[in-house]
């Protein structure tokens, strides 16, 4: 179940700009939302995503809640806690069975009758959380300026993505603060292991002319 | 492409090259020519290690032309792993070499007297048919360098590791990329270990002082080219998401769709995915000072492959396949991106089937010779084939005599040959490919999605059998269609979505030979493939038990969907009606 607690943690760090496309791999592992229960999905990943709803019908092809296929995030509603999973077109057989309202979209288990089942059973009101992963050129195409937003995910998820990354970023010895202060990328790892919960994550291009 | 060449080993007269017209094999290329070829000239019965069995290996109908994405080469034979017939496809320059030195086909016959090694050295002077014991237990790598010395750099190889010397049912044929590395191969079915029998270490290809071919209606190919290529760059996928990503971007989106086969089949999702995906697989080799964007041979615009470089950037192998990283990786629950490009460095040079080998170390994981994500073990366990040890022996022989010698049964095969990335209980239309092609469970048989191209428009209730075996029939049909081109059949998706750019393909082939193919003649080359495959199974004793899935994809339900296997066996046999 994911957590709707407030994040426990605040990491910023500043990275070369060819460094942000190491930063959005935080996207695979999925950042956390709070939502009130009946939001539909595509107001949500409009809101979520920094998106407009041409992106989300276009350039999103293929969206998972819980694992089962989206077909109309414009009437598919969030009830209760659950992960959305977002990415562009993918290739073969695979993609176009998966496909929102692809040629073969109906050879999935029909996920908004079963959604439907367990949504009557839903009271309204309710805020719940979702996890979000943008996969590919979604988390390319939008991740950049979530993360100089700033955005929530889970500390072990994140403890999980430095272990296999950190060591690229610390040769860069990037400017990293842990609740405003000021440590080393070395010690990352040690600060964070001692914590549970959320964490805030937010991401600076050490060079901005880029864009 | 007007002739065949013929490679005759023996046993009654020492190694001859024989050159003849193309004959009644005019007009076929890549999997319709091996097809062919096998099953009219080899006996379905015959031991496929034997003298009887062809290797042959085969351009497309566009290769060796300026057609893009025409480079794919198909090797066919019997299958020593399957038993059935095989079409295994590769990518590198193999194809186009051959297609420049006028070949519609290399078929290498019989068997030599002695048990020695040869190596074919083919270019515009002719052919030489020359002693290799120097190569001999050489990986491909070492084998590569030593030819690449000899004969210099302008060449490419086909070669055999350590497996297909020692005739394993996992052996591959290595095909040399751009940069003279063997690291493509025709992978499935044991197609090596016939090259091994034949005695045939290395083939070496040299097109210097040749030309392209060139089209019948040079105008109009070229137009089409240029359209087919438009069609391909603007297309999401063939233009962005493989060039970015490489076919490894399928596993985040296959494991959040609950199909990706975990801990040798228990699972249908691997929490530790987004660690070896290919998003993060392309970040890495950027880092390292690798590519993440590369074409395995001349003339491949989607260019959907890269280059892995170790910790220190150094050369370890090519961008692993998304094949090849589930089946090393979330299949033995190993979530370490370099453990998995050695495993893929080892498995391109001892000459084996990347799949067949993840899912074999699956079997071997089951059956206790090593824990489920132990990336150590798992490298020592592919060494033990390189060194031919009795238990590398038996692991190089696949999945299915694995599972038979320890004692397990589960084991992911259909007709012998591993299944590949995509759990069938999550995504029961590639279950349905994997029982019932010709080729053992293969997910590239019914790859290619093809409404545009059988007219078969509409939705598929996913709650009715018949759906599915329509659709995987269909996907079957097309894909032995593309193969027959030599075309990558990752041009599929561009073809499916842009009507313009399908067609673009049938005027490259059309402008090119002086045809007048339609898209319906397209679909009749595919069933004519099929059934002939079909038939030559049939006569080697094939019947409908071999388009099983195991029993347990019926009886244990995959999670986190809870599904099992649910389209029926009546439908199953009902694939072929046509
Ligand atoms: S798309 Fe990939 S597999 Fe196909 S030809 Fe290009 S590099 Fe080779």
């Amino acid at each position: 179940m994911t957590s709707v607690s407030e994040p426990s943690v605040e990491i910023k760090i500043t990275v070369a700009e060819n460094r942000l496309s190491l930063m959005r791999l935080v996207f695979g592992y999925g950042i956390q939302f709070k939502v009130p229960a009946g939001t539909r999905v595509s107001n949500f990943l409009q809101q979520a995503l920094c998106t407009d709803a041409d992106y989300i019908e276009n350039r999103i092809q293929t969206l998972f809640m819980d694992g089962r296929a989206v077909d109309d995030p414009e009437s598919e509603e969030i009830h209760s806690p659950c992960t959305l999973a977002v990415s562009a077109a993918m290739p073969g057989v695979f993609g176009a069975a998966f496909r929102k309202q692809g040629t073969y979209s109906g050879l999935r288990r029909h996920c908004s009758q079963i959604r439907q089942d367990q949504e009557n059973r839903v009271k309204q009101g309710r805020i719940v959380a979702v996890t979000v992963k943008c996969f590919n050129q979604v988390a390319a195409d939008l991740g950049n300026e979530l993360l100089e937003a700033g955005v929530v995910m889970n500390l072990k998820d994140f403890l999980d993505f430095w272990a296999r990354q950190g060591s690229i970023l610390e040769k860069d010895n990037p400017e990293v603060q842990i609740n405003h202060t000021k440590i080393h990328a070395r010690e990352v790892t040690e600060i964070l292991c001692q914590k549970t919960g959320t964490l805030r994550i937010q991401i600076n291009a050490a060079n901005t002319n880029g864009g | 492409m007007d002739k065949i060449l013929r490679i005759q080993m023996g046993p009654d007269h020492p190694p001859k090259a024989v050159t003849e017209p193309i004959g009644d094999y005019a007009g076929l290329g890549g999997r319709g020519m091996t097809s062919a070829v096998v099953a009219k000239e080899v006996p379905p019965l015959c031991h496929p290690l034997g003298a009887d069995n062809k290797l042959v290996i085969a351009p497309g109908l566009l290769s060796g032309s300026a057609a893009a994405m025409s480079g794919r080469i198909s090797v066919g034979c019997k299958s020593p792993l399957t038993g059935g017939i095989k079409e295994a496809n590769s990518g590198g320059q193999a194809a186009q070499v051959l297609g420049r030195l006028g070949y519609a086909a290399i078929v290498l016959e019989g068997k030599p007297a002695e048990d020695k090694l040869y190596k074919l050295v083919v270019n515009k002077d002719g052919v030489e048919i020359l002693p290799a014991d120097d190569l001999k237990m050489l990986g491909n790598y070492d084998a590569v360098e030593k030819l690449t010395s000899e004969y210099g750099d302008k060449i490419c190889c086909l070669s055999i590791g350590q497996a297909g010397e020692m005739k394993l049912g996992a052996a591959t044929v290595a095909c040399t990329d751009m940069e003279l590395r063997p690291s493509r191969h025709a992978g499935r079915g044991g197609v090596g270990a016939v090259m091994g029998s034949k005695g045939i270490k290395a083939i070496v290809l040299d097109d210097s002082g040749l030309s392209m071919r060139s089209p019948k209606d040079s105008d109009k190919f070229k137009e089409a080219n240029k359209a087919f290529v438009a069609g391909l760059k603007k297309h999401p996928v063939t233009g962005q998401g493989l060039p970015a990503y490489g076919t490894n971007v399928l596993t985040n989106v296959v494991n959040e769709a609950g199909g990706y086969p975990t801990y040798n089949f228990k699972t249908g999702r691997f929490d530790k995915a987004a660690a070896i995906s290919g998003e993060t697989q392309a970040e890495t080799e950027t880092a390292r000072g690798g590519q993440a964007t590369h074409g395995c041979h001349r003339g491949c615009v989607i260019r959907c492959s890269g280059t892995y470089m170790d910790k220190d950037g150094h050369y370890l192998t090519k961008q692993p396949e998304y094949e090849t990283v589930w089946a090393h990786g979330g299949n033995c629950g190993i979530d370490d991106l370099d453990s998995i490009a050695m495993l893929d460095r080892l498995d391109d040079d001892f000459g084996l089937d990347t799949i067949e080998m993840g899912a074999t170390i699956g079997v071997a994981m089951d059956a206790g010779l090593a824990a489920f994500g132990d990336s150590a073990k798992a490298i020592e366990l592919v060494k033990e084939v390189g060194k031919g040890t009795p238990l590398g022996r038996i692991l190089g022989s696949g999945a299915g005599v694995a599972g038979k010698v320890f004692g397990v049964e589960r084991v992911p095969v259909v007709k012998n040959q591993s299944m590949p990335a995509y759990d069938p209980r999550a995504v029961q239309g590639m279950g349905v490919t994997y029982a019932t092609s010709t080729m053992g469970a293969d997910h590239t048989a019914g790859y290619a999605v093809t409404a545009n191209l059988m007219g078969v428009g509409g939705n598929v209730d996913a709650l009715k059998p018949e759906g599915q075996i329509e659709l995987s029939r269909n996907l079957q049909i097309a894909t032995a269609a593309i193969d027959s081109t030599g075309m990558c059949l990752f041009i599929a998706f561009a073809i499916l979505d842009q009507e313009e750019t399908f067609q673009a393909l049938i005027d490259m082939i059309n402008s090119f030979h002086g045809l007048n193919f339609t898209g319906d003649d397209v679909t009749e080359m595919g069933k004519k493939i099929l059934k002939m495959e079909r038939d030559f199974n049939e006569r080697a004793g094939f019947g409908p038990k071999d388009d099983r899935l195991p029993a347990y994809f019926r009886q244990e339900a995959l999670a986190p969907h809870n599904i099992t296997f649910q389209v029926n066996d009546a439908d199953l046999d009902t694939m072929f009606d046509f």
